[in-house]
């Protein structure tokens, strides 16, 4: 057990308002092999797949990341579409999480070619509900020129294991870069994500959806920096904290000099389900650009009584109707998503809470 | 095309008289703080309070984040300079040169016509005070801050760091080692003071500090609006201003404190101001920020009572060389408390705006209402702006919405004004002050003509 800082804002504030940083006790376990790595896509011919397992090195690639956090890597997976290269079916790379497979320090590595097109969808499955993982993921995603892809990534670890994960993305002029996360699993959710909108007209869209149960522990830090003229910044955080659950919501928008005509908004709405749940949000517009538009909201509070007196007047019980106020603020982003199967298990997840 | 704004024109600002002051300290050591309370004869309390405040200054570490404050030298700030007069009760004994500053700042005219009482400070002490005569018959005090230590220790001592403590923060700390002038205010029960009180804070000498104290206590259903001006003029070597503003709201008690600062471009504003408020009672914070080369400033609102309110509306100007680094911090504490917050900012040539709040909803503060907006004008690309709002939710029982916008002047606009007849630099310049016209609504009369004219002077430009 030791204790780590981790998560710092790119701007720091008072101390005072203990947000610009983590302070947390982590218990990090001894690199492992690990095993429950799977890919699914329609043509496996039309992708460089590189699948490599970090496990004879001990010591492994043993690099701190952004958040702040040594990482002894155990599983590499490099994806590149080649140019002028459309993938029409989601590609799947699936984690399997269970008492075998309790270590997983990953790389992904994605680079999507010129004018290509490909989506893909990251998802951590867990089913035991009574061993601890450990989850420090590090994603890096390049797009090129013109290139576009949607990226879905779930984490649905166990309530007893920890989840770090940091997202990097680079991308070219009129690349067009979408993220649904939804972030339910762990009961420490530590999450860094950081989009660089290099090339003139790159466009970056991040959804969100996350889950605070019992007494979990969420620290959300994410940023996305404008240097090319005309690009896209979108941020849309929609939350549910629940019982004892903790989550810091730091949310960034940095418009740099010369990303002129750029646009930028970011917004977060917290849901407060219980009288002991705390929420913190830091949305932050940073400009050093004066031919931009920019805009940040953030609400936060409990369930509209008077949607929840509606719904129950048609004979739905409180519980149910609470739900589906939680779902309906969760819809837009729900709705994003394409498969089914992934879908169903989002809205299950849901119905838990 | 560009509109190139003008520098604020400082020339009533800048008056420079020669230093004549009778006694000056220089430095932070414990010698300066004895020889600081020698001179105003102050109470051993007093000494007490500076001595533990100065040991504190020493543990206290500086600020790791905000503007860069590795200028500041305390060894070289004057931190007690004594103007070579005394307090008077008539402009007439005030030393000329002291006067005419005074009259070129508009501060005995504006008494005659709008104030119920004046306290003017000239460097490290009050020069001129006065309260108009039926406010005392209703047991109002109005006097300056060391004649409040002396004449009403116990009600000072009450309240006295009650507030604000000495460990707030490094500065705060710096403060109370070597605090001197100010105001100190209390309003009993029950009397509404119609008329406004103002205290204005100029900041003569060379490479000084100015570290004044204001305490205010408006007593159960008493009300008072109370205005602050500061200016200084401008030097080469750093100034320093860490004054500090303690204020008490108490059951159905109001306060509309008004600022409008307007320091030197080579002055560092690192100033605390604190208001703790509560049943029914109500706080407003307006506040112009124009001046300083670096200003970090965040008035406070404790909500500790049921139904307390708070609204803040506030607007910075940053230029060339300076960094402002302004906002606010609002304690939600009780139930149905409620908060407003309206926050504009401009910055030009350079000049760094930065809003930064910090509103926590405690646990105890079910059926709370938030709403904070906050603008920022980016006039050009070498400015910045930030915006580094916190918001702290321990309560699902609240309603809470933050909302920001940053952005240039809209070409729309300016088109639709310009098929209006108007020239293209008149319509900047009319959204600009349109843009500023929610705040300036909010000041006395008297000072929302000086924050237009603050801004007219900016506005005075072409088109390049």
């Amino acid at each position: 057990m030791e204790k780590y800082v981790l998560n710092e804002t790119p701007l720091r504030t008072s101390n005072n308002f203990g947000i610009n940083n983590i302070e947390i006790v982590l218990d990090i376990p001894s690199k492992k092999t690990f095993n429950g790595f799977n890919v699914i896509t329609e043509d496996i011919s039309k992708i460089k797949l590189n699948v490599k397992e970090e496990i004879l090195n001990k010591k492994g690639t043993f690099l701190k990341s952004s958040i702040g956090l040594n990482r002894n890597v155990n599983y590499i997976v490099k994806v590149n579409i080649p140019e002028n290269t459309i993938i029409n079916e989601n590609i799947k790379l699936e984690f399997n999480i269970d008492e075998d497979n309790d270590y997983l320090v990953e790389d992904i590595e994605i680079v999507i070619g010129k004018n290509s097109s490909a989506n893909f969808e990251i998802l951590y499955n867990m089913q035991e509900k009574d061993i601890k993982a450990f989850h420090n993921g590090l994603l890096d995603v390049k797009l090129k020129e013109g290139a576009k892809s949607k990226v879905v990534i779930s984490n649905m670890l166990n309530h007893l294991s920890d989840n770090i994960f940091e997202i990097q993305n680079e991308l070219s002029e009129n690349a067009n870069l979408e993220y649904i996360l939804i972030d339910f699993g762990g009961k420490t959710k530590i999450s860094k994500y950081n989009t660089k909108c290099i090339g003139d007209n790159s466009k970056n869209l991040l959804n969100v959806i996350y889950l605070g149960k019992e007494k979990d522990v969420i620290d959300i830090n994410y940023i996305i920096e404008t240097y090319g003229i005309k690009s896209q910044a979108y941020i849309n955080v929609q939350g549910a904290l629940a019982n004892f659950s903790k989550k810091n919501f730091k949310g960034t928008i940095d418009f740099k000099e010369g990303s002129k005509k750029s646009v930028g908004k970011e917004n977060e709405n917290c849901m407060i389900l219980s009288k002991d749940a705390t929420s913190k949000s830091l949305p932050m517009l940073l400009c050093h650009e004066e031919d931009v538009e920019g805009e940040h909201g953030v609400s936060c509070g409990k369930i509209d009584e008077k949607k929840l007196f509606y719904i129950m007047t048609k004979g739905i019980n409180y519980n149910d109707a609470k739900k589906l106020i939680i779902k309906a603020n969760f819809s837009g982003i729900l709705e994003k998503i394409d498969d089914d199967e992934l879908k169903d298990i989002v809205d299950n997840e849901i119905s838990k809470i | 095309m560009k509109t190139k704004l003008k520098d604020i024109d400082n020339n009533i600002y800048n008056i420079k008289n020669e230093d004549n002051s009778s006694y000056k300290t220089i430095g932070l050591t414990k010698d300066v703080i004895l020889e600081i309370s020698k001179q105003k004869k102050e109470p051993k309390w007093m000494l007490e309070l500076r001595l533990k405040a100065l040991e504190k200054y020493g543990e206290l570490p500086m600020p790791t984040w905000g503007p860069d404050l590795s200028e500041l030298d305390m060894s070289k700030i004057a931190t007690y300079v004594r103007p070579r007069t005394y307090m008077n009760k008539s402009w007439e004994d005030v030393p000329e040169d002291i006067k005419s500053t005074f009259d070129a700042l508009g501060i005995p005219e504006a008494e005659k016509e709008s104030l119920a009482g004046v306290g003017a400070q000239y460097d490290s002490e009050i020069v001129y005070h006065s309260i108009k005569e039926d406010l005392v018959k209703q047991g109002v005090i109005y006097t300056d801050f060391d004649a409040g230590v002396k004449e009403y220790p116990e009600l000072v001592k009450e309240y006295l760091t009650k507030c604000v403590p000495i460990t707030d923060h490094k500065f705060i700390a710096l403060h109370y080692a070597v605090c001197s002038g100010g105001s100190f205010v209390y309003v009993p029960k029950g009397i509404d003071v119609k008329i406004p009180l103002q205290s204005y804070f100029r900041l003569n000498a060379k490479g000084a500090g100015q570290f004044e104290h204001t305490l205010i206590i408006v007593d159960e259903g008493a009300s008072l609006q109370f205005i602050e001006g500061c200016s200084a003029p401008k030097y080469n070597e750093i100034n320093l201003h860490a004054g500090c503003v303690e204020l008490f709201v108490k059951k159905n008690g109001y306060l509309r404190y008004s600022t409008i600062e307007n320091w030197s471009k080579n002055m560092m504003n690192l100033n605390t101001k604190k208001a703790i408020v509560e049943e029914n009672g109500k706080i407003e914070w307006v506040t112009g920020s124009f001046g300083s080369k670096i200003s970090m400033l965040y008035p406070m609102s404790i909500l500790k009572g049921e139904n307390a309110k708070c609204e803040f509306t506030g607007i910075s100007f940053a230029g060339k060389g300076q960094n402002l680094d302004t906002g606010l911090k609002v304690v939600l504490n009780a139930k149905n408390t409620s908060a407003v917050v309206n926050s504009k900012s401009i910055s030009k040539d350079g000049g760094i705006c930065t809003f930064r709040s910090n509103i926590l909803v405690g646990k105890m503060a079910e059926k709370s209402k938030v709403t904070v907006s906050c603008e920022s004008l980016m006039l050009d690309s070498i400015s910045r702006s930030d915006t580094i709002p916190v918001n702290d939710i321990r309560n699902s029982d609240v309603e809470f919405a933050h909302e920001a916008k940053i952005g240039k002047i809209s070409d729309e606009a300016i088109f639709y004004l310009m098929t209006r007849g108007i020239t293209e630099e008149e319509a900047k310049a009319m959204i600009v002050r349109g843009f500023a016209t929610p705040i300036s609504k909010e000041l006395p009369l008297e000072y929302a003509v000086e924050m237009n004219n603050l801004i007219n002077l900016e506005l005075e430009g072409s088109i390049g």
